[in-house]
């Protein structure tokens, strides 16, 4: 393990990235991380990836990262949860990944989308920016909304509209106003 | 189960009937003054209002919203969840700057400072910021902790 003590939690991330890329299994680093890279920097105590596993795959892969050293919590969501099971991995140091076994309304091709970003020797697959502000619009909250305008204002390269509405939609029409707000201010 | 063409052509229809809806709410039009506005039937605004869509053309509902004025942005997509009918250009029902403008030109050039920052330095910065945090956690930990045995100590 990477990690040698506690604020170190996207160095365990690297840690768990290496077990998923060893079975070839997709993710996409989501949440304090991502919205780091599109818009707002902000520290977290832990760090996020949604990966594309069925729950039964995702209880399989406890067992894996367990052998690896890391400590493991499987949750799983409620029958209305748009996240249908977690996996937490932690450190002795309280470093923290919690992986998203799926989203409900998460367009497949997110994965395909991921923007290769190097960190720390290595490197980290973040979500892309319209599936992060998609997501953001989805979630929600004021801090959801305000994560989603930073990340319109701060892209350097144009927002791709068309698929932005597409993935938001996708979420829901909830989402969908959130993302008319977002982009009427 | 609908063919994807069709449910995408539904989803588009109840999405616009939602949008002409909310835009009457907005501007306080009954359905009566619209009929007239929109030169429409009233029963016809009812199913819109009602959500109740099934009969009703995505022609008609564009021509609504065309007599309406609102500016509508269809949609379609690679599956049916993905079509939709958003609302070009309507004010946001909060308002876009801070109270201060002060705090608004502070965080925005906040903004702008961290804009020209690569991926790659953006996610070293949020390990160096998670980092300091943790160390300040530990900080007010040992600091609490020194204060409660200062405390306890007999005087």
């Amino acid at each position: 393990m990477r990690t040698r003590r506690a604020g170190q939690s996207a160095l365990l991330l690297l840690d768990a990235v290496a077990v998923l890329k060893a079975r070839s299994i997709d993710y996409a680093v989501i949440g304090a991380m991502a919205a780091s890279v599109h818009g707002e920097l902000r520290g977290t105590a832990d760090a996020d990836a949604l990966i594309s596993v069925t729950v039964s795959t995702l209880a399989a892969l406890r067992t894996v990262f367990k052998k690896a050293g890391f400590e493991t919590e499987l949750r799983r969501g409620d029958a209305d949860d748009p996240i249908p099971a977690m996996l937490i991995l932690s450190d002795t140091h309280g470093n923290r990944v919690d992986l998203l076994g799926g989203l409900r309304g998460l367009d497949p091709q997110a994965f395909s989308r991921t923007i290769d970003v190097p960190f720390s020797g290595d490197t980290l697959r973040i979500i892309g920016r319209e599936d992060f502000i998609a997501m953001k619009c989805f979630a929600g909250g004021p801090q959801d909304i305000a994560d989603a305008q930073l990340a319109l204002r701060g892209a350097q390269e144009p927002v791709d509209l068309d698929l932005l509405r597409r993935v938001t939609r996708r979420f829901g029409r909830a989402a969908a106003d959130v993302l008319e707000q977002v982009l009427a201010r | 189960m609908p063919t994807p063409d069709v449910a995408t052509i539904q989803a588009l229809r109840s999405d616009l009937a939602l949008q002409i809806s909310r835009f009457m709410r907005r501007r306080g039009l009954n359905q009566l003054a619209a009929s007239k506005r929109f030169r429409v039937p009233q029963p016809t605004l009812s199913k819109i209002a009602n959500g109740r869509v099934a009969d009703l053309s995505l022609e008609l509902l564009i021509r609504i919203a065309v007599r309406a004025g609102l500016p509508v942005v269809l949609q379609t997509g690679k599956v049916p969840e993905e079509a939709g009918s958003f609302v070009s250009g309507e004010p946001a029902p909060v308002r876009s700057r801070a109270a201060s403008g002060l705090a608004y030109a502070a965080r925005t050039s906040l903004i702008e400072a961290t804009r020209r920052l690569t991926p790659e330095q953006r996610l070293a910065a949020f390990l160096a910021h998670t980092q300091l945090i943790s160390e300040l956690h530990q900080a007010g930990h040992g600091a609490e902790a020194a204060r409660v045995r200062k405390a306890r100590r007999p005087r």
